[in-house]
């Protein structure tokens, strides 16, 4: 200790330059190996044995995200050194919830969020892992997902999905044509290091469509400068026989910053609790990400490609009225490609170039997306349906403090999108189309020692142009403004939001047979625009043993559009059930997402958290809506091993429980489902010699539960989800 | 050395890379003729494997039946016999292990 406190004493003499010491808030020791982030610049840093790291070129005012093994993530807001080492003090961790992080989106730091806003970290090692990106987002409350088996699924946000639900890549809005349940994320958990889920509407930030919510996927950062980290992962589970291999590079000098990331996924046939395997539920797909950064004085550029292919089989296709269930089934598990499926194609580039003055921050994004999609229904050569969705977004932002209490965030957003039909698919189900989308919006941020509070506005206005409806125009103004306000150990926050979205191409006019959900679907023409406003309220409690957040709201809707059976019969489609677009002239979601972390005093390692997730939704005649999910209550019980002496140490260990209530207040075309549980259990392990290796080892479903969701596209089928499931990773560090 | 060792090893991920990124595709499939009967499809002959070129104009072409079919592939009957004439219907590529 006396060595420690000798170091530091000396330490404003030993360093050249401006410098950061990381100390422990108690003991006053240095914490070895801290990480911190210039967050304006996006620079990563490692500091030293004894805590310490040299900083260069920095703006007078800039951000520090500040971590360390065991102990809680800090921002510090630096306005300028006022000597030459800068000492950080950091508490150590007892909650791993409560981390402060700041937003990808608006720079806030999240703690400070008036919206309602939740940011989850993807490929946490410590937490339980999941088959798929969409199961991992899917563990926030209040965040569910549509599925059909594990090769599809898609998020649902308070029971908004689809073309309510946005989804942006690094700042890039992702467009897969998300109108139709089967259109799934296209994208991995590769290389992503969080997620930010916006819930409810949020045209402020976002734009148009940001109705149910925003999910914001932010890649890993780049490695510290002159260091390069390499790992190769690999990922098998016994239930579908399936194989994920990623591969990790990253490289970084002075200036230049180089990540890249592949991976590869193949899944089989997923086996029920009955034994049987589900008839073409398999799937493959490929991933290549790659980002190249460059930062020189103030200007940070950087310029970031991603590819994802997959081949995603179709289950449960049939054209009968009445199907039984065992027609999907089979004894034998099988990974060949079969019709029907899907062949997915998604390129995203970004270029993204931001500017650091004194006291504001200038940030242009650019790229381009495109979303080839193929539905193969009887031929494998001739598709059904082809599309090609292209989608040039830009994204301009200004922010700057004008004052220690205020800042001021403003900026333009805009995109292109075309969406063209392939001539050799046998069906067009929407015609070729174009969209032009710019908004414009100004939000003012103003904190005061424990009360801050928002306020912003935007417009937004869309072209939509195809043959058969010549060219609509649609706009609106939204607004969004909130409150918190924090005293001793409760934090309370209020926020009223609106958002808006026109009615997409495929909901006026569809007009055809839709391989992926085997219907005939129709669109109309007559479809105006919908609105949503949404009340949000949020008590939160902490300790440091005890978290405890409640989390009301209300959200209405004007001119609400769904999707809903008929009668009708189409000639020559004989076999395929009619669907409509419709609209309701108001409907109302409301619910409440309540969560706990209890951390006993007595048993230091021991973490138990529980959520729980409701959400009702209702039309103007208050008949419940369709594809509102079920309650939900997650319980995850965790112990964290401490120092261990051996090589092979174990991590964690770790039960969840998963409890779907009852679903009775259905839509009239929905049947209700039943309640069900859930068990899983995972331990993490490492092993470290001249090289670390991280193993993961759990099993999914561990009472092989037959359970089917509310949510699944299987369900109307009597299909259920996946039994017993054995998995295990394991990640090896190169260097 | 240590220069040599790095080079190697980036090598090794590139290589990895590649074949992670590699392509492959399913160039063969099972084949069979159908029709639909009072909104029912039917199976009416298996034609067998075909691949690349010859698939795609399978699939595209159809398939003349020479004979009037009275059974269907698995030699069930017909709710009525097909005669030939315009060239049917063909599929490839189904699961049949159900």
């Amino acid at each position: 200790m006396r060595f420690y406190k000798f170091i530091l004493l000396l330490l404003p003499f030993l360093l050249n330059g401006q410098s950061i010491q990381v100390i422990d808030s108690e003991t006053k020791t240095p914490v070895s190996y801290a990480e911190i982030e210039v967050y304006e610049l996006d620079v990563q840093l490692k500091c030293n044995a004894v805590g310490e790291v040299k900083l260069t070129s920095v703006p007078p005012s800039f951000t520090l995200i500040v971590s360390g093994i065991g102990y809680l993530t800090k921002n510090i807001q630096v306005n300028e050194f006022q000597s030459d080492v800068l000492v950080v003090e950091v508490e150590k961790n007892h909650l791993l919830l409560n981390e402060v992080i700041i937003s990808p989106t608006t720079g806030i730091i999240q703690q400070h969020n008036l919206s309602n806003v939740v940011l989850k970290q993807i490929n946490n090692p410590n937490s339980i892992g999941t088959s798929n990106l969409m199961g991992t987002v899917a563990s926030v409350p209040g965040v569910y997902s549509i599925y059909t088996g594990a090769g599809i699924s898609k998020p649902v946000i308070r029971g908004m999905s689809g073309l309510k639900v946005l989804t942006f890549l690094n700042g890039l809005r992702i467009e897969n044509q998300q109108w139709a349940n089967d259109h799934g994320v296209n994208f991995t958990d590769l290389g992503i290091k969080t997620v930010e889920i916006v819930k409810g509407p949020s045209s402020l930030l976002y734009g148009a469509d940001a109705l149910g919510g925003v999910l914001y996927f932010v890649d890993e950062d780049y490695t510290s400068p002159n260091t390069q980290q390499s790992s190769v992962e690999t990922r098998f589970e016994s239930n579908s026989l399936s194989t994920s291999t990623v591969a990790r590079l990253k490289m970084a000098g002075n200036n230049f910053r180089f990540n890249v990331f592949a991976g590869y996924k193949n899944a089989a046939d997923y086996q029920i609790p009955n034994g049987a395997y589900i008839v073409n539920s398999r799937f493959k797909g490929k991933t290549l990400k790659t980002a190249l950064g460059y930062n020189k004085n103030r200007w940070i550029f950087n310029l970031r490609y991603n590819h994802n292919s997959n081949q995603i089989g179709l289950p449960g296709h049939t054209h009968s009225a009445n199907p039984n269930p065992s027609d999907f089934q089979s004894s034998v598990q099988n990974r060949d490609r079969a019709v029907p499926f899907q062949l997915i194609s998604d390129h995203y580039l970004s270029i993204e170039n931001k500017l650091i003055f004194d006291k504001s921050v200038l940030k242009l994004l650019t790229g381009y997306t495109s979303n080839s999609l193929t539905e193969h229904e009887e031929k494998v050569t001739i598709p059904g349906i082809k599309m090609l969705l292209t989608n040039i977004p830009y994204n301009l932002s200004f922010s700057t403090n004008i004052n220690e209490n205020l800042k001021w965030i403003s900026g333009a957003q805009g995109m292109i999108v075309k969406n063209k039909n392939d001539r050799s698919a046998e069906n067009i189900l929407l015609p070729n189309s174009s969209s032009i989308d710019y908004g414009t919006y100004s939000l003012f941020q103003f904190s005061k020692e424990l009360f801050e509070t928002q306020i912003g506005v935007r417009y937004d206005y869309r072209e939509i142009s195809a043959d058969e409806i010549g060219s609509k125009n649609f706009s609106k103004l939204n607004g969004s403004i909130g409150l918190v306000y924090q005293t001793g150990l409760y934090t309370f926050r209020t926020n009223f939001s609106s958002g808006f979205r026109p009615p997409h191409i495929s909901e006026m006019l569809a007009n055809g047979v839709h391989h992926g959900t085997n219907r005939y679907e129709i669109g109309s023409q007559d479809l105006e625009s919908e609105y949503a406003n949404q009340l949000d309220f949020s008590l939160d409690y902490n300790t440091a043993h005890l978290n405890v957040n409640i989390n009301p709201f209300y959200n209405t809707f004007k001119n609400y559009i769904y999707i809903k059976p008929t009668e009708e019969i189409i000639e020559g489609y004989e076999n395929y059930p009619v669907y409509r677009y419709a609209q309701t002239s108001s409907a109302t979601t409301y619910g409440t997402e309540i969560y706990f972390h209890y951390h006993p005093h007595f048993a230091h390692r021991l973490h138990l958290e529980q959520d729980f997730s409701f959400v009702m939704g209702e039309d103007q005649y208050n008949q419940p809506l369709p594809l509102i999910p079920q309650t939900r209550i997650n319980t995850n019980l965790k112990y964290e091993f401490g120092e261990q002496k051996a090589k092979i140490k174990i991590e964690t260990v770790q039960l969840q429980r998963t409890h779907f209530l009852d679903k009775n207040e259905v839509a009239s075309f929905e049947t209700t489902s039943n309640d069900y549980e859930i068990y899983n259990i995972e331990a993490n392990f490492s092993y470290t010699s001249k090289k670390t290796v991280y193993l993961k080892l759990g099993i999914r479903n561990i009472f092989n539960k037959r359970f089917v969701n509310h949510l699944s596209n299987l369900k109307n089928i009597g299909l259920p989800g996946a039994g017993t499931n054995v998995y295990f990773a394991i990640n090896y560090i190169l260097n | 050395m240590k220069k040599k060792s790095l080079l190697i090893k980036n090598l090794g991920m590139g290589l990895t890379f590649l074949s992670l990124a590699a392509c492959s595709s399913d160039e063969c499939a099972e084949c069979h003729v159908t029709t639909e009967i009072n909104g029912t499809e039917y199976e009416l002959v298996e034609l067998g494997e075909y691949c690349e070129d010859d698939l795609h104009d399978i699939e595209d072409g159809g398939y003349t039946i020479q004979d009037t079919l009275f059974l269907d592939a698995e030699g069930d009957s017909l709710p009525s016999p097909v005669i030939p004439g315009a060239a049917n219907e063909v599929h490839c590529g189904e699961e049949h292990d159900h």
